[in-house]
């Protein structure tokens, strides 16, 4: 496999403060990554940088194996979609859908105009009068139906109902079946999207704290519930990055890998073991920690 | 090439800015004028500066292009080189019909013994001078000096943010400021104006030192816009 993106020593000062250090990663072809990171990690300043639209103060950056600054070969094969994306005032939702047509070699006019109907997108309204989430979905279905080969979603469904991001989720994976390509998709729903994720980075303060398999991460902490005593008993001389009490009850997640030894120490002390959720380690690792 | 016209095919989309309201905005200007002159008295004449509305607005037009489009378009892996020539272009194609319809209007003007009114809104002397191809030209000329001029000071604003066009600005200033000051210690105003005498009879012979400017003004906006960030 081949890298889309790679990235090395890569860092970003605005003035004093640094938004990005000295981070080094690769993405490999046709895989959904996942950014994750706290606000003002980092996430949207690294993007910019992928797709040249910020400049980088040190290290080095190849998209496709090349340098994406004002290189046709490497932007023509982008597709950002941000949070705060701007769009021209008098654009209607129609005019950002026939726009991105004319930039995106892939441009599925057919899927995209699905994508609308799906997302309830009223194509002659401005994109100045929509509501937020639909404001999010004009992002979506320009990410989807640009079908780039390497397509950068920010937060694409600030604002988004629960049943338009499972509608998300669900195209998605469906159309990245269909058209394999690379995803980076930044997220705060950590674990709405984790059954997506196949790869996992994390950053905070600018700094990439984890660059690992999200099954991996998954199985670096499990879970224990089951009487409050029983839970202490287990948990003495682990490593407990979470605590939850209600009333006699309570669960702790362990840092650790839920072997089977592990399963029947829990099961003899009559607790549930289970794996931990990827947003609870997500959560300890860049909250508790750096506090 | 392609991108270039992906990038003016995208601004034509836009037919509010790029068509419906510089023309709303001159013929209403137009039509507010002919009303004015339906009450003039029949040996009054009516000079109307109207018509600055059309350029007034495009150079307006050229600051807030890139405010618009710029950030879209980057987003949509355009070429900063290809998102700059397709805005020019897209300037070029406002103006070349734009001006050969004030041109038309101006004939029109003449021809109409000023609309059958008094009224010269689009035949003006000085600025409407010679045969009709030639103020073709020189509204074409003006036209594209006020968009550039507009682009450039986007561009300094996107590549530089507000301290850039604050010493830019106050670089004009101190230029509106030194060189009549020159002229002053210098030179002698009177020489000045038998020179302007001589060499300049309309806004013909102005046209072509604008047109100087505005290649230097799209020069500058290119490489500020080469290096702009969204």
């Amino acid at each position: 496999m081949s890298a889309a993106v790679s990235v090395k020593g890569l860092t970003k000062r605005f003035g004093g403060f640094t938004a990005v250090d000295r981070v080094s990663f690769a993405l490999q072809e046709n895989r959904i990554y996942g950014l994750l990171g706290r606000n003002g990690a980092g996430k949207t300043t690294l993007m910019h940088l992928l797709t040249a639209q910020l400049f980088p103060t040190d290290g080095e950056i190849r998209v496709f194996g090349e340098e994406p600054y004002e290189n046709s070969r490497v932007l023509s094969r982008i597709c950002f979609v941000k949070e705060s994306q701007k769009y021209p005032d008098n654009f209607r939702v129609a005019d950002v859908l026939a726009a991105a047509g004319y930039f995106h070699e892939n441009w599925d006019r057919e899927y995209a105009m699905e994508l609308a109907e799906q997302f309830r997108l009223p194509l002659k309204r401005r994109i100045k009068k929509l509501s937020r989430g639909l404001f999010s979905a004009v992002g979506v279905v320009v990410g989807l139906a640009s079908r780039a080969p390497l397509t950068i979603f920010d937060e694409p469904y600030a604002g988004m109902d629960a049943v338009a991001r499972n509608l998300f989720y669900k195209l998605l994976m469906e159309d990245f079946v269909a058209h394999p390509r690379t995803i980076l998709l930044s997220t705060h729903l950590i674990d709405e999207a984790s059954a997506l994720l196949e790869h996992v980075l994390l950053i905070d303060r600018g700094r990439l704290l984890l660059d690992e398999e999200a099954d991996a991460v998954r199985g670096r902490a499990y879970a224990v519930a089951g009487m409050a005593s029983k839970v202490r008993e287990f948990a003495a001389g682990r490593r407990v990055i979470h605590w939850d009490a209600f009333g006699a009850l309570a669960s702790a997640s362990i840092i650790g890998s839920l072997d089977e030894e592990t399963k029947a120490a829990a099961a003899a002390l009559g607790l549930e073991a289970a794996p931990v959720s990827l947003q609870q380690l997500i959560v300890h690792l860049t909250g508790e920690k750096s506090e | 090439m392609r991108k270039t016209l992906s990038v003016l095919k995208m601004h034509w989309r836009d037919k509010w800015s790029w068509l419906y309201i510089p023309w709303i905005i001159c013929l209403a200007s137009f039509l507010v004028n002919v009303i004015i002159g339906v009450f003039l008295p029949s040996d009054g004449e009516l000079y109307s500066g109207g018509l600055v509305a059309l350029f007034i607005y495009f150079f307006v037009s050229g600051i807030l292009t890139p405010a618009q489009t710029f950030p879209f378009a980057l987003g949509m892996g355009v070429r900063r080189k290809d998102y700059f020539l397709g805005t020019a272009a897209m300037a070029v194609a406002f103006s070349v019909p734009s001006a050969a319809v004030l041109a038309l209007f101006s004939w029109l003007e003449q021809r109409t013994g000023n609309w059958g009114l008094n009224l010269h809104f689009f035949h003006l002397p000085f600025v409407h001078e010679g045969p009709v191809l030639l103020q073709w030209l020189t509204m074409l000329l003006l036209l594209l000096f006020v968009y550039f001029g507009g682009l450039l000071i986007a561009g300094i604003y996107r590549r530089c943010g507000k301290v850039g066009l604050l010493v830019f600005f106050g670089c004009l200033l101190f230029m509106a400021m030194a060189v009549p000051a020159a002229v002053n210690i210098w030179g002698s105003w009177a020489g000045f104006g038998q020179w302007l005498a001589k060499h300049v009879h309309s806004m013909n012979e102005l046209a072509l030192p604008l047109f100087v400017f505005t290649l230097i003004f799209l020069l500058a906006s290119y490489l500020l816009f080469r290096r702009a960030t969204v």
